[in-house]
């Protein structure tokens, strides 16, 4: 039951929100934990087990940690804490990657098999249980008043398939108290339709033309940076499709969630680029991996090897496959170079623009890492893309028609966030025509799940 | 009016207006593969159901124009298997999914009985829903006890994947209540993600647009026009016929067919692989260009034969002989799946292939 889907939409959104207004403020918490392990269970009755445990003993070790006295106990209940939560992720999510690798060697060739499905979001709430416990441990937050509280931020419905990955600190006050204001409403549900909006309308059209240009044995030179352009748009409007639909519905409960794009592709360095994209990501990044390696502390060469590490754990956080790593480790390059070149991007001007398409372009050399099946295919596209394989047919028209629409609304236009405000009459009739078409599509011709709820 | 209500009143009452549009749901197509449908592979058993339906992508996409009404009779043997009669002690089984089990065809029609004909000698259909014939097959005691000389596991091209050979282990307490609780959050789920009058609507207004403009129906459906008539199939794409051999698991799936082989010989019985055609084999030309850029891969059956003929597994490809009779069409015009002629097609050289062998 995803965010677009009939059932979502007309049935269990209206009678969650439906329940929650009705029952006084004291209820609200159970209600929503209790609409989220339903959400969830629609999905998997099984995977809904792996998160409560996960909830429930991240809430107990974080209860213990923060009543412990001592560096020593302290330090080893948050290794308990977090070896649980990881272990419990690397189980799932990248043992077969390393097994498969390390069974090459006769030592290791009698690793058993297993493949495990993958729980729905378990890279983002384990995440957040491992910014709690840190959060918890540094003194930066206190715990939840009740399991009950923490529970229903762990799994909260609107984030709990892709994020935004929402710090415990950041949204313990909302956990006792938000301002349920008919404003915040409005703007909620109006986010929600422009994202379902983006996601069907924008991001499967891209998806519906790039698709087949990834199948070409050869693309050649024209259709391989036209695929590679449809896919920078595509996951684009996906994903951040998918948050305005999940921050919308957020605020139709109360809360404000963090902003989780904002224009990235209109950013003029790398550095700002990953200030603009996946924010809530990037974010935990920095405060939970990058800053405690040394951040920029310990010198140039060290600060350029925390960058590196950062971005390659944080390719391999969106999968267990050598691609992800190598895309991490291309954009961990960039924004090294950038840095030791010094580069600072100018402010405005034609220069400025010049800068932004540069980017754009690297940035989506990058995603050929992120979206070929495997790195085979991957160099292939990236021979194609610089003429090791010839011109190969130029793209088809309806494919240059497609780019022409989406990339100026990439680049020229205000995003979501921005236009959540926005109370004109034309813009209203403008979304609300939009969901209209959107609904449409989905019903009809079928919506691709979001690409990000796959990690 | 306050700015929030600008939105909020025109937001919600269209919303409230597509669900009071949406509520009484309409019941899904009843066809006679849902009427019988039973746990995860048989049907019920002794049973037999009369039903008018049309085809599978007509229904689901909402195109009246297409669709087309035919009569379906169904009949099941006493362990629940698409047979006309109880046959005992088959020499021939074929195992299979859908096409094997003959959906959307007449009892007469289905792959096993057009065998029976032609070889003068029961065929079993082992035909199921979706995956688990051969672990089904495996542990299926009737078969221990007199194991068939041939079994032919004939499942779509689509489904050819990585299967399980071990037959899942029967539930019992706690674990039974979950499963069944599970399967039971999963009943809630498609029966309100089924059609209603909203999505109908939808359906009707889009398919009537894109079917008049010639634009493609769906993500996975194309209109093909062979013989000179529109005919509904899935995409090339949504056929799998060129998908990558790690996407759709080659090694594991050789793997697997290879283990069958070595079961089955230790039983003393003869395996053969032969996978079932869908359109996009036999009608690739007569595709959009667009969905013809997947054909620029090689085959994944291709890759698979080669894979089976240095294991020593024996397969049979029916590319040629569909080739060569796919004049009048051999599928349901509104259906993923075949009509009686491409059925009769498969039979004959099916029983072509095993008649040597069963003698």
């Amino acid at each position: 039951m995803l965010f677009y889907d009939y059932p979502f939409i007309f049935i269990f959104l209206p009678v969650a929100l439906l329940v929650y207004y009705l029952l006084p403020r004291g209820l609200r918490n159970g209600w929503l934990f209790l609409s989220s392990c339903i959400f969830y269970s629609t999905f998997s009755l099984n995977f809904l087990l792996v998160l409560i445990s996960a909830a429930v003993l991240t809430q107990g070790l974080g209860l213990i940690l923060h009543r412990s006295r001592g560096q020593v106990p302290r330090k080893i209940w948050l290794s308990l804490a977090l070896s649980l939560n990881l272990g419990a992720l690397v189980w799932f999510k990248y043992y077969e990657m390393f097994a498969g690798n390390l069974r090459h060697w006769s030592v290791f060739s009698g690793l058993p098999f297993f493949k495990f499905a993958l729980p729905l979001g378990i890279s983002y709430y384990t995440f957040k249980n491992i910014s709690y416990l840190i959060d918890l441990y540094r003194g930066q937050t206190r715990p939840a008043q009740s399991l009950i509280d923490y529970a229903a931020y762990l799994t909260l419905f609107p984030q709990l398939i892709a994020g935004p990955i929402m710090r415990f600190q950041e949204i313990a006050g909302q956990m006792r108290k938000r301002p349920e204001t008919l404003g915040r409403f409005a703007d909620g549900f109006k986010l929600f339709l422009i994202g379902m909006s983006k996601k069907i309308l924008l991001a499967d059209s891209a998806a519906y033309f790039a698709n087949p240009l990834f199948e070409l044995a050869v693309p050649g030179f024209w259709r391989a940076w036209a695929s590679v352009f449809l896919y920078s748009a595509q996951i684009y409007f996906d994903f951040s499709g998918y948050s305005d639909m999940a921050i919308g519905l957020g605020m139709m409960f109360g809360f404000e969630f963090p902003q989780n794009f904002n224009s990235p592709y209109q950013a003029a360095s790398f550095s700002e680029f990953w200030r603009r994209w996946h924010m809530t990501l990037s974010r935990w990044l920095r405060d939970y991996l990058y800053i405690p390696l040394g951040g920029n502390r310990k010198g140039k060469a060290r600060t350029y090897l925390n960058l590196m590490l950062t971005m390659l754990l944080g390719g391999l956080w969106h999968g267990a496959s050598w691609n992800f790593m190598v895309w991490g480790g291309w954009h961990g390059a960039l924004l090294a170079i950038e840095r030791y070149l010094g580069i600072q991007p100018p402010e405005k001007g034609i220069g400025r623009k010049l800068r932004i398409v540069f980017n754009f372009i690297l940035i989506s050399i990058g995603w050929v890492f992120f979206r070929c099946k495997s790195f085979t295919q991957s160099l292939l596209w990236l021979k194609s893309m610089f003429l090791l394989e010839g011109l190969g047919p130029f793209f088809s028209l309806k494919v240059g028609a497609v780019l022409a629409v989406l990339l100026p609304i990439i680049f020229g236009f205000r995003n979501s966030w921005e236009l959540r405000s926005n109370y004109r009459y034309y813009w209203i009739i403008f979304i609300i025509g939009c969901f209209l078409l959107s609904l449409a599509v989905a019903y009809t011709k079928g919506a691709a799940p979001f690409v990000y709820a796959r990690f | 009016m306050s700015k929030e209500n600008k939105f909020l009143i025109p937001a919600l009452a269209v919303w409230i207006i597509l669900l009071a549009i949406s509520l009484n749901f309409q019941p899904s197509q009843r066809t006679a593969w849902l009427v019988l449908r039973q746990g995860n592979f048989k049907f019920k058993p002794d049973s037999r159901v009369q039903i008018s339906r049309c085809g599978d992508l007509s229904y689901t996409k909402g195109i009246k124009e297409l669709q087309e009404y035919r009569e379906e009779i169904f009949t099941t043997d006493k362990y629940g298997f698409r047979n006309l009669g109880d046959l005992e002690n088959p020499r021939a089984v074929v195992l299979g999914d859908s096409y094997a089990a003959g959906l959307g065809l007449n009892d007469p029609e289905t792959l096993t009985y057009q065998m029976t004909q032609i070889l003068g000698e029961p065929v079993y259909n082992y035909g199921g829903q979706m995956y688990g014939a051969p672990a089904e097959f495996l542990s299926d005691p009737r078969f221990q006890a007199h194991p068939p000389k041939i079994a032919i596991w004939a499942p779509v091209g689509r489904y050819t994947a990585p299967i399980s050979l071990e037959k899942l282990s029967p539930r019992s307490g706690f674990v039974r209540q979950w499963r069944n609780c599970a399967d039971l959050i999963k009943e809630i789920r498609d029966k309100l993600s089924r059609d209603n009058y909203l999505t109908v609507l939808f359906k009707k207004i889009v398919a009537f647009v894109l079917f008049k403009i010639g634009a493609p129906l769906s993500t996975n459906t194309e209109m093909i026009k062979v013989d000179g008539k529109n005919r509904l199939t899935l995409t090339l794409q949504a056929q799998l016929l060129c998908s990558s051999p790690g996407e759709r698991g080659l090694v594991p799936l050789a793997r697997n067919i290879v283990e069958l082989d070595q079961k089955l010989k230790a039983r003393n019985i003869h395996f053969i692989f032969a996978p079932l055609l869908e359109p996009g084999t036999v009608y690739a030309d007569f595709y959009s260009p667009a969905s013809k850029a997947y054909l620029q891969n090689p085959p994944f059956m291709a890759l698979l034969f080669a894979e089976l003929k240095k294991q020593g597994v024996d397969y049979l490809d029916l590319r040629d002989d569909f080739i060569k009779n796919r004049s009048p069409y051999l599928y349901l015009n509104d259906d993923s799946h075949w009509n009686p002629r491409g059925a009769k097609v498969a039979a004959q050289v099916l029983s072509d292939y095993i008649r040597p062998r069963l003698q």
